[in-house]
């Protein structure tokens, strides 16, 4: 079975994360409840740093305090993938904490203009925060967002993510937190006509050359393909390693991406498997972190009836 | 498209050699879980020739590398950490690109130099 070491807990400061959630309406609204926050973060002596897309960006920038107590983080080293978002705290906080700050951050996503692939990751990144920042240092979350032209039920989706809610003063325990198991949206149909090929270890390498020449005839630049062909040799070698020595790859062109499913009998028990950064000179497990790292979106599915179906996505270019 | 029976089922993965001198390696094609233990296997000559001779530096000599995975990446880990122990420096020239991006993803970059 597929083993991954556990984030390493730090034990003498193993308060965890913090993850609140921040459900608002207009911008005024939104404005107070993150003035307050950063205010209160402050004021305990924490540093304060903001992820959200550049126009929210430059409204707090023009906000919060110029002193340099507050640091706005690189959002588009998130790019479209919801699969980096771990790894991306992970580092920021990671820096933090060994200069000894205590740290309160903002993360706000890109919502519109998702996929429902992406929004149901995106949701399940959120949850799996919770689990990924358990032993680590004590830090807060605040994520807000914009419940206007949301539907209830997405609204609840992302509340069910976040065991606190932000009440405009201060943190209150979130009535709607589920601590698991994490209810998975279904997959999406898989498109028709869909290619297939049975592997093992013998067709490692014509499987990444079917993966390949496909990508390249979908016009995709030759970097993004030879990256997406790694990721796909990834998740093939974790089959053959621990999924039962093969695998059947199923690949198809829906929703602007061409999606790679590859399914093994094996049954991946850590839901934070390749979201965490792997560490210096182990031997393995950084097969599935590159995978989410090499593509537009990684979706997993594992359970000990039905085995492991790993879809991993690959944007087609934008037509012009 | 085909299925499997259409595809070739011939490897077509990488190959691992030594260099004429003995003290060195040369790869070529994909370093997948298929190649990469041939990597492995040379390994104790490699270190073995590299005393006889003197040298405390190998070199893999990655330029013909047409791919690298993590199992790869794993072997080359493997193969720095027996050299290391036997105090020979094992580096990796030619790096593509494809390679470099990797051991970046990894933090490993500083490792192989």
């Amino acid at each position: 079975m597929t083993v991954f070491d556990p984030p390493s807990p730090s034990a003498e400061s193993a308060a965890g994360l913090r993850h609140v959630f921040y459900p608002y309406a207009g911008t005024d609204q939104y404005l107070q409840g993150v003035v307050a926050y950063t205010e209160q973060a402050l004021a305990e002596g924490a540093t304060v740093l903001v992820c959200a897309p550049e126009e929210r960006s430059q409204v707090l920038r023009a906000t919060l305090p110029a002193d340099g107590t507050v640091t706005f983080l690189d959002s588009a080293a998130l790019g479209r993938n919801p699969g980096l978002l771990i790894g991306a705290w992970q580092e920021w906080i990671g820096q933090r904490a060994r200069e000894g700050r205590a740290v309160c951050g903002l993360s706000e996503s890109q919502w519109a203009g998702r996929s429902a692939e992406q929004l149901s990751e995106m949701r399940y990144r959120e949850w799996l925060l919770n689990l990924a920042f358990a032993q680590a240092p004590a830090w807060s979350l605040l994520c807000p967002f914009d419940t206007a032209d949301q539907l209830t039920v997405d609204v609840l989706a992302m509340a069910r993510c976040h065991p606190l809610q932000w009440d405009g003063a201060g943190f209150v325990k979130a009535s709607d937190y589920v601590e698991g198991p994490y209810e998975f949206e279904p997959l999406t149909e898989a498109g028709n006509p869909a290619e297939e090929l049975d592997y093992s270890i013998a067709e490692l390498a014509p499987l990444r050359h079917l993966v390949s020449a496909r990508a390249l005839a979908l016009a995709i630049p030759a970097d993004k393909v030879r990256d997406f062909t790694v990721a796909v040799s990834e998740v093939a070698t974790n089959s053959i390693r621990h999924g039962g020595g093969r695998g059947v790859m199923r690949m198809w062109v829906g929703g602007g991406s061409l999606v790679c499913e590859l399914s093994d009998a094996g049954y991946i028990s850590d839901p934070l498997a390749g979201k965490i950064r792997p560490n210096g000179e182990q031997h393995g497990g950084r097969g599935l972190w590159f995978a989410h790292q090499l593509c537009d979106l990684v979706q997993i599915r594992s359970t000990r009836q039905d085995g492991t179906r790993i879809r991993l996505y690959l944007d087609l270019p934008e037509r012009p | 498209m085909g299925k499997a029976d259409d595809e070739p089922k011939a490897p077509v993965t990488g190959t691992v050699r030594l260099r004429p001198n003995g003290v060195g390696l040369v790869l070529s094609g994909d370093l997948d879980l298929h190649s990469a233990p041939a990597l492995l296997d040379l390994l104790p000559r490699l270190l073995g020739n590299c005393r006889e001779q003197g040298v405390n530096r190998a070199e893999i000599d990655c330029a013909g590398l047409t791919l690298c995975d993590s199992s790869g990446l794993t072997a080359f880990i493997r193969a720095h950490q027996a050299a290391h122990a036997a105090d020979i420096s094992l580096i990796l020239v030619g790096r593509p690109g494809q390679l470099t991006n990797l051991l970046d993803l990894a933090g490993l970059s500083q490792m192989f130099e």
